[in-house]
């Protein structure tokens, strides 16, 4: 009997175990819900703006900085570059439809062929090659200002990252969701420690950011690097400021976590290039 | 003057003597250097194996070979001392966030 009661238990825990988690859909709604609920008087759709979402100070001062953005000389560098042609006569239009317009909703994706997530500066890059040309530094340079000019003419498009029914694309978020929350480094910080749970607490004279929306806004030109930077650039230096070794932009590691801080964004407009600190 | 000949037989075997052990010491430096060096390096490589080594563990590797190298045995251990321990405190926290990740996703 004891050993019945034993084995039902453990049925029991095992079905309330599978069904607790029902996948990346219930982790994006408890993603939203956490800072919605952390950050009651931020409007929802406002997260895109990072840290000027949720402190008035530098929002007042970012306002005044967008009057005359300093990203703008990349836009135009990136245009031209879009539309200068390979030494094939084709071009990025080539691989972009629409000639880019509205093309960055379609990153990051999961490429079951290529078993992995392509991300927009990968797909940049992959136009190049495939037309004979030499791929770009991911990290700044002409690599961000492209992005930069793509980001800029699909702004408004929302976040709609999909995971489909494909092993390889929900081990990739899994991956991207475990890397998120792991602890690392000398100082034993998470990615979340910092703009989840202590998002909106200051760091010497700032405050740190929360995750919602984080995707949003890049590529962004940065006051610090006096220039552009990725996503993956950033993510880099995040790991390093934690005393982690930052890996290289477009590592496995670093696209399967855009693809998950992607899908924790889903709903949410672009509206990169941005202007941070 | 045989008493001078003998000093200098003296003296010239303990030049001989003297520099044939410091020369053995620093084989010994070398290889003590050598095989701490290289358990160091595996840790490191281990921990960014599985991404997770930590920032500075490479340049203290880097700047102990540069110390050894320049004479400066001492600086260049203590160097690695602090590459193995931190290469063990990534390994350590790689093994420990295997399950306590999961207990920070908002539910």
């Amino acid at each position: 009997m004891k050993g019945k009661i034993i084995l039902l238990s453990s049925i029991v825990l095992a079905t309330v175990g599978i069904s607790a988690y029902a996948g990346p859909e219930q982790d994006r709604v408890a993603f939203q819900k956490f800072f919605h609920d952390k950050f009651p008087r931020t409007p929802k759709a406002d997260f895109i703006n990072g840290i000027y979402s949720i402190d008035a100070a530098s929002r007042e001062q970012w306002l005044e900085i967008e009057e005359f953005p300093p990203y703008e000389i990349a836009i135009e560098e990136g245009e031209e570059l879009f539309n200068t042609s390979f030494k094939n006569g084709k071009s990025y239009a080539d691989c972009f439809e629409n000639d880019g317009k509205n093309s960055r909703k379609n990153y990051p994706y999961f490429d079951p062929k290529r078993a992995e997530v392509v991300t927009l500066e990968l797909a940049i890059n992959d136009c190049r090659v495939a037309n004979g040309e030499e791929p770009l530094k991911y990290a700044k340079g002409k690599l961000a200002a492209i992005s930069a000019y793509l980001s800029f003419v699909s702004r408004g498009e929302r976040i709609n990252v999909v995971i489909p029914d494909n092993a390889g694309a929900l081990q990739a978020y899994e991956n991207g969701k475990e890397f998120y929350y792991r602890k690392r480094g000398q100082l034993n910080f998470s990615c979340f420690d910092c703009h989840g749970a202590a998002s909106g607490q200051r760091v010497r004279a700032d405050r740190l950011s929360p995750a919602l929306g984080h995707v949003s806004h890049f590529p962004v030109y940065r006051s610090k690097w006096g220039g552009m930077g990725t996503l993956h650039r950033r993510f880099k230096g995040c790991n390093e400021q934690v005393r982690a070794k930052g890996l290289n932009p477009q590592s496995q590691a670093y696209k399967e976590l855009e693809y998950f801080l992607s899908y924790m964004s889903n709903g949410l407009e672009f509206n990169g290039p941005g202007a941070r600190k | 003057m045989k008493s001078i000949m003998l000093s200098k037989y003296f003296a010239s075997g303990l030049v001989t003597f003297t520099l044939g052990l410091c020369s053995a010491c620093m084989a010994a430096d070398q290889a003590d250097f050598d095989a701490l060096w290289n358990e160091a390096n595996e840790k490191r490589k281990a921990a960014a194996a599985i991404n997770y080594e930590w920032r500075d563990t490479g340049e203290f590797l880097e700047t102990a070979k540069k110390e050894q190298a320049a004479g400066n045995h001492t600086v260049a251990l203590a160097l690695i001392a602090k590459a193995l321990e931190q290469g063990s405190d990534a390994l350590a926290q790689a093994e420990r966030e295997k399950d306590l990740w999961q207990a920070r996703v908002p539910k």
